[in-house]
């Protein structure tokens, strides 16, 4: 009987009885923008590009850095989730940034980073970055 | 929110005739569990064929296909025999432990809904492939080959992301904000098999009430949107109802068994080692009852393997030196436990309790030889997987283990109660075998 009593005991997670009584609203805030912590505003930027770039168009995202594991990985992902259906071309990979293939991109999401080179034609800019399209 | 209760709603009712038809023996709450997990396993296949047959989905098709599966069950399902077992005497305690797991789950639910799934293997991979299969109406074999999305593991299996496009499909738009509850309804499933069958297994209501309460933290999965809940409560759930059907030579419940088992290889990979453990451990223990343990399986989760060899999906830790990576890092077998050691293991503290179990009562624990067995091979094979890993070992382990030792706690748990529901009833056989017909003592 004490093992079912530790069993039982051990088996619960208490953190979810707690949480009927705790500020869910706090909770929800937090997690809403717990992917997104460390670049405020790119979110709304990428929403913003969503609503501009059409279904299928190749898409690069500049971000501050091309380190994959220390930030361009997050760019990418959030991207591909939330400009899902078009295709973003990564500039950077696990194993080294990619630059280069920028050329590959029809569209540009510009975060907190200078524009990059080429001709390209504004389609919407806030405080966090712009997005464009290539300009022929 | 509507459209996620729909969906789960959906599967449900089209779950319950598939539920019954395989394993009529059932009561209410089991069967109610694995008719969702069944209704999930029956989307996600007609979804898939639907996909490679060049069929686009639409809310119509999904659901006319899904009442054309259980439509087609009912007169099986009538024809099974019926659930003839007498019910077992109702404790009030069991009623205080019910009533606490109730309390448990409600939490979770609120928790797990609290935001849309916020965990970056949600947005990068699950969530990613539901929404790019929802925009195709179709799982976008484009997609999952492109070069760029490898990262996004095009071998991870298509269950999950199904289940969110079924409700994507009723909303009529993506909307991820209560895909969380997805991950709640398989929870609640598992927890409804594992109440009927504790109380079943070990005959008494108030094992099975306060077993489900003890699985309860782990049947609540921490990695909301993931493919991970729906793993463990497809797995654990099937290797129960095998167990038993092994146990009593039960070839229905042992056949709901693997079909459940089969569909947690539809969830994750780690659900198709599930499958090759269990089939190895029957081979060992019971030999000639191996076809029945691994052909349903196998049925159940071929046409995803064929689309994937289609496709040439390989799963990355398997990648260019495998073995020679393996003997590599085990030439240092110090070295390497010792970074096995340092990850975040789920719940150690249930292991140590069924340890002492098998310990202080190995007849206890040798009754559940399948169940232990197959945990244990599970957890070699995830070790074999570290072993040969492609990625850096402490890394891999630190981001891992958590998860992956999830898999198996539930199992650790079901396997304690168990043993510990034969020890009471042996007790009990005991105590009234020393009293003779007046209930005095001899």
């Amino acid at each position: 009987m004490l093992l079912f009593a530790a069993l039982v005991g051990f088996g619960l997670r208490p953190f979810y009885v707690t949480f009927l009584f705790s500020d869910r609203e706090a909770w929800g805030r937090h997690l809403e923008q717990f992917p997104d912590r460390r670049a405020p505003g790119y979110v709304e930027l990428l929403r913003e590009a969503g609503a501009r770039i059409p279904p299928g168009a190749r898409v690069a995202i500049v971000f501050p850095t091309l380190d994959w594991s220390r930030g361009y990985s997050y760019a990418y992902y959030r991207a591909q989730y939330l400009l899902a259906g078009r295709v973003v071309v990564p500039l950077s990979w696990f194993d080294r940034a990619r630059p280069e293939r920028l050329s590959e991109a029809e569209y540009v999401v510009v975060y907190r980073s200078a524009p990059p080179a080429g001709r390209w034609l504004i389609l919407v800019r806030n405080a966090d970055g712009a997005v464009a399209r290539r300009s022929r | 929110m509507t459209s996620v209760i729909l969906a789960i709603a959906i599967l449900t009712a089209a779950g319950l005739p598939v539920a019954r038809w395989l394993e009529p023996s059932l009561g209410w709450r089991a069967r109610i569990g694995v008719a969702f997990m069944a209704g999930s396993g029956s989307a996600t296949l007609l979804m898939l064929l639907a996909s490679l047959t060049g069929i686009r989905w639409s809310l119509a098709v999904v659901v006319i296909g899904l009442a054309l599966v259980a439509i087609a069950t009912i007169p099986i399902s009538l024809r099974a025999p019926a659930n003839d077992r007498a019910p077992l005497r109702a404790h009030p305690l069991a009623f205080v432990a019910d009533a606490a797991t109730l309390l448990s789950v409600a939490g979770y639910a609120l928790f797990a809904t609290v935001a849309r799934p916020w965990e970056w293997d949600f947005w990068a991979i699950w969530g990613l492939k539901a929404k790019e299969f929802f925009i195709a109406r179709g799982v976008s074999f484009e997609f999952l080959g492109r070069p760029d999305n490898v990262f996004s593991h095009p071998d991870y299996p298509p269950l999950v992301p199904l289940v969110y496009d079924v409700v994507a499909m009723i909303e009529g738009k993506w909307d991820d904000r209560w895909m969380g509850a997805i991950t709640v309804a398989f929870a609640v499933a598992m927890l409804l098999v594992m109440r009927e069958e504790l109380e079943r297994q070990c005959g008494s209501a108030l094992v099975g009430a306060l077993g489900t309460l003890a699985i309860s933290g782990a049947a609540c999965c921490a990695w909301v949107g993931l493919g991970e809940g729906p793993l463990v409560a497809l797995a654990s759930s099937g290797l129960l109802i095998m167990s038993r059907g092994l146990r009593e030579n039960s070839a229905r419940a042992i056949v709901a068994g693997s079909v459940l088992l089969g569909l947690s290889g539809l969830a994750k990979n780690e659900g198709v080692s599930f499958v090759v453990a269990a089939i190895v451990v029957t081979l060992v223990f019971e030999r000639h009852r191996w076809k029945l343990v691994a052909l349903p399986a196998a049925a159940t989760v071929a046409p995803w393997l064929a689309a994937r060899l289609a496709i040439a999906a390989t799963t990355d830790v398997f990648e260019g030196g495998f073995a020679a990576r393996a003997a590599e890092r085990l030439s240092d077998p110090i070295g390497f436990v010792s970074t096995l050691a340092g990850g975040m293991f789920e719940r150690p503290e249930l292991w140590l309790i069924l340890a002492l179990l098998v310990a202080l009562h190995p007849a206890a624990a040798k009754r559940e030889r399948f169940l232990l067995g197959v945990v244990v091979l599970q957890a070699l094979s995830y070790v074999a997987v570290y072993a040969g890993t492609l990625n850096d070992l402490a890394s891999h382990v630190q981001s891992s283990l958590g998860r992956v030792s999830s898999h198996l706690a539930p199992l650790a748990v079901v396997v304690a109660v168990l043993a510990i529901g034969e020890l009471l009833r042996h007790h009990v056989e005991v105590e009234v075998e020393g009293k003779d017909e007046s209930g005095h003592e001899i």
